[in-house]
């Protein structure tokens, strides 16, 4: 259930239609991945642990199989300012998912470095152990990460480590989950979903595959703002 | 009385067309030798301090040239190209072990990037203005590309025309529904209650386009 936007162009909206009808289709044929998931994130949760969601695709999901096997692990965002602008639209994504699920939630938001901003979402909830939805198609590292460690350690948890872009679209549209408005922001199917970045916009992580090129073309004037 | 300009492309047009008071600006800025000493950290200059052969009006406190955004005819095709660069590691077996090196590509000097450009093909791209028509074709015959990387080859520029047209639809147009937005301008009250064709953006209306001191709170057309 994509969330619109008036940043989308009529193109887009027509990409997205065809790639939904896909997913629909494909989201059929995922049961083994979703109860394998269950089983991960329950075996994981025996002891007290929080999920870390951003709000994009991945953390949807992951939020959604977490409410499915334990309600009672709540969900955690960090907004992360130190070297970029939140996506103004993730707060819509939470605002169309949270009233659904009735997960509780706490929200951190960042000021200082990365990683002192995580450590204060640990500290919100007094837990290290957290659960999130790292793929490992999303880069090298998550692969390698994948091989080293598998799908959980005896602090993280990542359920749909195995997980394809495809199995995660299929996922959203099955459970009709609601999809950040910025995964239809395809310039009229110039851009695969695959590689856009919702979590946060500018920095410099990531601009050398044609992040920046989007986020200039659809949040041109998120980053103007930050100029 | 308005001018329609338009531009016959000989080569597709890569990035966005520009606005035609912001290309008419550099053009003549270029003449004064005034493009060198503008930079993005130093104050911009007054809002029409560079003179162009056209109109201004003001709105939202902003003064602004009576001109509509760049409109363009059918789009042929729309799509990117890339600029790819990859350190060459197809080989490497053939160098002695002893001598192999481990090399960064993901950042650095080697860093491996592929980066999209957008490219359109498009015969002709046309603005509505209120100006004078001989002065502006002067000095448009001296852009003989536009868009980006002209050096390239994108955006060359077979032909220049202006001519008068009974049309004043240069920063909106009528429509039954309402008054369709044609370029972008300052979210003001000024603005008319039947507006439609926008969206609310961040940015700059008055060239130069790109400097932060001219950025406020605008409607584009969309």
């Amino acid at each position: 259930m994509l969330i619109p936007s008036d940043r989308h162009t009529r193109e887009d909206l027509e990409c997205w239609r065809e790639l939904e009808a896909g997913d629909r289709v494909h989201g059929a044929t995922i049961d083994r991945k979703i109860d394998q998931a269950i089983d991960r994130i329950r075996s994981f949760a025996d002891e007290p642990c929080y999920c870390s969601v951003s709000w994009g695709k991945d953390s949807v999901v992951v939020a959604h199989l977490v409410s499915i096997a334990d309600s009672r692990v709540p969900l955690g965002h960090l907004i992360i300012r130190a070297t970029t602008a939140p996506n103004p639209d993730s707060k819509r994504v939470r605002d169309n998912y949270l009233p659904t699920s009735g997960q509780r939630y706490v929200e951190v938001d960042g000021r200082a470095t990365k990683q002192h901003d995580f450590a204060r979402l640990r500290s919100a909830f007094g837990i290290g152990r957290s659960i999130n939805g790292v793929r490992a198609q999303e880069s090298g590292d998550r692969r390698m990460s994948r091989l080293i460690h598998g799908v959980a350690t005896d602090a993280v948890c990542r359920p749909i480590i195995d997980w394809t872009t495809d199995d995660v679209f299929g996922y959203l549209a099955r459970f009709a989950l609601p999809v950040h408005p910025a995964y239809a922001m395809l310039g009229g199917g110039r851009y695969d979903r695959q590689w856009i970045r919702v979590a946060s916009l500018g920095g410099e992580r990531g601009r050398g595959m044609g992040r920046a090129e989007w986020e200039r073309e659809y949040y041109g004037d998120v980053l103007r703002r930050r100029a | 009385m308005g001018l329609l300009v338009s531009c016959r492309l000989a080569s597709p047009l890569a990035g966005d067309p520009p606005y035609l008071d912001a290309l008419l600006e550099h053009l003549m800025a270029a003449i004064h030798g005034e493009s060198i000493a503008m930079r993005r950290e130093l104050p911009c200059p007054p809002p029409g301090w560079i003179h162009i052969p056209m109109t201004r009006a003001t709105i939202g406190g902003w003064s602004v040239p009576e001109c509509s955004a760049p409109v363009m005819s059918v789009v042929r095709s729309d799509r990117h190209e890339y600029y790819a660069k990859r350190f060459a590691a197809d080989e490497t077996d053939l160098v002695a072990p002893e001598q192999r090196r481990v090399i960064a590509v993901g950042n650095g000097t080697l860093k491996s990037y592929r980066l999209p450009n957008r490219v359109r093909r498009v015969e002709r791209i046309a603005w509505i203005c209120r100006g004078h028509r001989r002065p502006i074709l002067q000095l448009l015959r001296r852009a003989k590309s536009i868009g980006k990387d002209r050096s390239q080859g994108y955006g060359r520029v077979a032909e220049w025309t202006a001519e008068h047209v009974d049309c004043d639809d240069w920063w909106f147009s009528r429509h039954d529904a309402g008054s369709v937005l044609m370029r972008s301008l300052p979210a003001c009250d000024e603005l008319p209650r039947d507006l439609i064709g926008f969206r609310r953006d961040y940015g700059a209306c008055v060239g130069p386009l790109w400097h932060p001191d001219r950025y406020t709170e605008l409607v584009v057309p969309c």
